[in-house]
């Protein structure tokens, strides 16, 4: 029996060597395709917001106030323009995200002590740019509008801080808990590199049961016995390879884009085992349901978007219908993004009820998944022995 | 003309006798744009439970958190004793932002100082955050200038001298396109293209590759020996559906989740189609140069996975470094998602997105071409083997012959 293990064993390493397909799929697909994507948010903030500026009543007061966008790292006045239509133009061209419109009557309402206005329009079509571009106008404008306010106090003998506390009595730090830098590439790169990994993984593992129904252990030319011995050498290989090509991902990505690690190791190698094991009975599952390594494909290809939307990672489920939410439940991939990204950022442990629900439902699922699965391969075992059988039988008859 | 019409019947036969496939090419983005649709129906953050921690608590700071109260978008949970507290009830997830009142708040305002408050959100969750900053900004923004302007209306200015002389330059922002940040208007396009995608490029690139697995090649040659009929019939069939599937999409995410589609229908259908066209040549190009669908399908599954993320869809290319700009041109999905949204949202034209037509077209037809000739390439080889195979069976069935 132990040697039908090694045996087995070395039987599915080969197998993985000799494929190059699988061997990329497995190995290099998942680490260039997660170093591709955190390449992609490694800015972590979106800076240089292009602008035009629309100057109805050119002055001295209006250029300050268009070189108080231009000093912004977080935007580029793109022209200056005395009409709105070329602006709008530029703006359905993608040339620039918005306009800063400073009407007629701005340089003249200053003068007569009058309160100003200008309007900031922004393509808010991305919302990552209109949020961003909107706390920053608010900021640039609120500055200047400070600036000249206080000017006139200290023109009357107050200091600088008598001025400034006159015209702002409230002043606003923001401090974004776990994430000081507002980083996107904090927020969403942990759980890409799930999503990525989730993917491939599935799919060798669906693949490695779906092979065998061709020429493999699925075929009756095994003995029965065997059969199970080389279900748990597949399940052991792919878990363990998977463990240290997950564990691999990991250290890569955040040791390269400098992600903080302000939880514990061992919680989060912990959280990547369980999530291995699940997806490990998730991906035998499918592997033996599906007909062949194509249609695992076809499932895993046309589910990454509904996995990825339902696990809430990006989109809250305190914002999703319930109905929704339930489904959820049954994935994985819910119990891993967010609470591997509670690890990592806010250094939550399984202390925490919400880590330690997510930790007892990846292994539920996984426990379900991978009884299920074995069911269904023993059933499997079963009955190409059956067929084999019947064919010897007609053959003999 | 015959051949081409056959092999049309041909591939429609194969799909309806598998109709798992014709299916999932119709259900999967459907299904894909219910999910999308009613996830973010909500459309935008609301009642986001803040924390308070008041180390000053007087009439002043009541009313600044009274100010949270009356917002929309804030919920008041409850007070915290200190930082402590604020950073466990994050975790636990009872808080997504808090207010922090320094001792010195009510002691600064009372002597005609600046007194500062913090704004904090769980900014783990950028939508938290980012929501959180600007819409609490405006709230403390709002009740500054209010504590401000009264002072001076206690003085006997009258309110809009007060607020000339305190606030000189107001602003109002216009968000345009998009005026209450949905994030349906925001996303829904792009997962449900993504998506139409993958599931597209899938069976187009296994649609030549596929004829040579199962060993239809000598029955698809005696229909048409022309590789440019094989090629383009299948591109046509797969043509049809995939924008049956997209108008259905269209169709779901306009009427039943209210996206506005601002764009003409000349523009929805010859961008669409240019779209569609780019991803099934770009299908069958993979088909033609890998040895078997399994290995197509492989490349067209990691030659996809990052597509959106690079497309600049979400991450505004804006924000990319340069070489992944560069990286992401020759993905088609970059020349249409954004694209659409502006057509879908902003009512763009023709104009606006001549650019982008134009390369789809481009990468449309040298994939086509290419897959042409290497289609053609490798009928050839197939086709010089079997008459090797044959030269081989006559030869060896000669000598018996003359025996």
């Amino acid at each position: 029996m132990i040697l039908t293990f090694f045996k087995g064993f070395r039987r599915e390493l080969i197998r993985l060597l000799k494929d190059p397909r699988g061997l990329f799929m497995f190995l290099i697909a998942p680490i260039a395709l997660n170093l591709i994507v955190c390449g992609v948010f490694s800015n972590g903030i979106v800076k240089n917001i292009r602008l035009a500026a629309v100057d109805g009543a050119s002055s001295a007061k209006t250029r300050e106030l268009i070189r108080a966008f231009e000093d912004s790292d977080r935007f580029i006045i793109a022209a200056v323009l005395p009409e709105q239509e070329e602006a709008k133009r530029m703006l359905e061209a993608g040339e620039i995200e918005g306009i800063l419109i400073i009407p007629d009557g701005y340089t003249r309402a200053l003068q007569l002590r009058q309160q100003a206005e200008v309007l900031v329009g922004i393509n808010s079509a991305n919302n990552i740019v209109g949020n961003s571009a909107v706390v920053s106008v608010m900021q640039v404008v609120k500055t200047i509008s400070t600036r000249i306010a206080v000017k006139s106090y200290v023109a009357t003998g107050s200091t600088v801080a008598e001025g400034t506390a006159k015209v702002m009595p409230i002043s606003t730090v923001l401090r974004p808990w776990f994430n000081p830098q507002f980083s996107y590439l904090i927020y969403l790169g942990l759980g890409l590199v799930a999503l990525i990994f989730h993917q491939l993984f599935m799919l060798t593992v669906a693949t490695a049961f779906a092979e065998e129904k061709k020429e493999g252990i699925l075929t009756g030319e095994l003995p029965k016995r065997d059969c199970i011995i080389h279900f748990f050498n597949k399940m052991i290989f792919y878990g363990v390879t998977g463990f240290l090509n997950l564990w691999l991902n990991y250290y890569v990505v955040m040791r390269l884009f400098g992600f903080p690690m302000r939880g514990s190791k061992e919680d989060m190698l912990l959280l990547c085992g369980y999530y291995l094991f699940s997806m490990l009975g998730f991906g035998a599952l499918l592997g033996l349901v599906c007909k062949n390594t194509l249609h695992a494909m076809q499932w895993l290809m046309a589910l990454t978007y509904p996995i990825f939307i339902l696990t809430g990672f990006s989109w809250p489920h305190t914002e999703m219908p319930a109905v929704l939410v339930e489904a959820a439940q049954i994935l994985p991939a819910t119990h891993f993004l967010t609470p591997l990204r509670n690890i990592v950022l806010m250094g939550m442990s399984y202390d925490t009820p919400s880590l330690a629900h997510a930790r007892d439902m990846l292994l539920l699922l996984g426990a379900a998944a991978f009884l299920l699965s074995l069911l269904l391969f023993i059933g499997k075992v079963f009955w190409a022995d059956k067929k084999k059988t019947a064919g010897e039988e007609a053959v003999q008859a | 003309m015959k051949g081409w019409f056959r092999l049309f019947l041909r591939e429609w036969v194969y799909l309806c006798k598998r109709p798992r496939s014709l299916v999932l090419m119709i259900l999967i983005p459907v299904f894909v744009t219910c999910i999308c649709g009613s996830s973010y129906g909500k459309g935008y953050f609301s009642q986001l439970k803040m924390g308070v921690v008041d180390y000053s608590y007087s009439k002043q700071t009541r009313e600044v958190v009274e100010g949270f109260r009356q917002s929309d978008y804030f919920d008041v949970v409850g007070y915290y004793e200190d930082e402590e507290a604020i950073s466990q009830a994050m975790k636990n997830g009872e808080i997504v932002g808090c207010l922090i009142f320094p001792a010195d708040f009510t002691k600064k305002l009372q002597l005609g100082q600046q007194a500062e408050v913090l704004l904090g959100s769980n900014a783990v969750n950028m939508g938290y955050g980012s929501t959180i900053n600007l819409k609490g900004s405006e709230v403390l923004g709002t009740i500054s200038t209010q504590m401000a302007v009264k002072s001076l209306v206690a003085k006997g200015e009258t309110v809009e001298d007060a607020l000339a002389a305190m606030n000189p330059v107001s602003f109002y922002t216009r968000q345009w396109y998009n005026p209450t940040n949905n994030f349906n208007f925001f996303l829904t396009f792009g997962f449900v293209i993504a998506t139409v995608q993958q599931v597209l490029i899938y069976f187009a690139a296994i649609s030549l590759a596929r004829e040579k697995e199962s060993g239809h090649l000598a029955e698809v040659r005696s229909i048409s020996k022309n590789a440019a009929v094989q090629v383009t019939v299948k591109c046509v069939v797969y043509f049809i559906i995939s924008l049956m599937t997209w108008l259905i999409c269209s169709l779901i995410i306009r009427d039943i989740y209210g996206i506005p589609m601002r764009g003409s229908r000349q523009v929805w259908l010859a961008y669409s189609s240019l779209f569609l066209l780019s991803i099934i040549t770009m299908g069958q190009f993979f088909s033609a140069l890998m040895p078997n669908p399994v290995w197509a399908t492989s490349l067209s599954l990691v030659f996809t996975s990052p597509s959106l993320v690079l497309s600049g869809y979400t991450w505004p290319t804006i924000a990319l470094p340069a070489f992944y700009q560069k990286l992401a041109q020759v993905f088609p999905l970059t020349h249409f998602v954004i694209g659409y949204r502006n057509v879908a949202l902003m009512g763009c034209g023709f104009e606006a997105i001549r650019g982008d037509m134009m390369l789809l077209a481009g990468i449309s037809v040298v994939c086509m071409v290419l897959s042409i000739a290497l289609w053609h390439w490798k009928m050839a080889i197939w086709e010089k083997k079997q008459n090797g195979e044959t030269i081989t069976e006559i030869k060896a069935a000669e000598p018996s012959i003359e025996a």
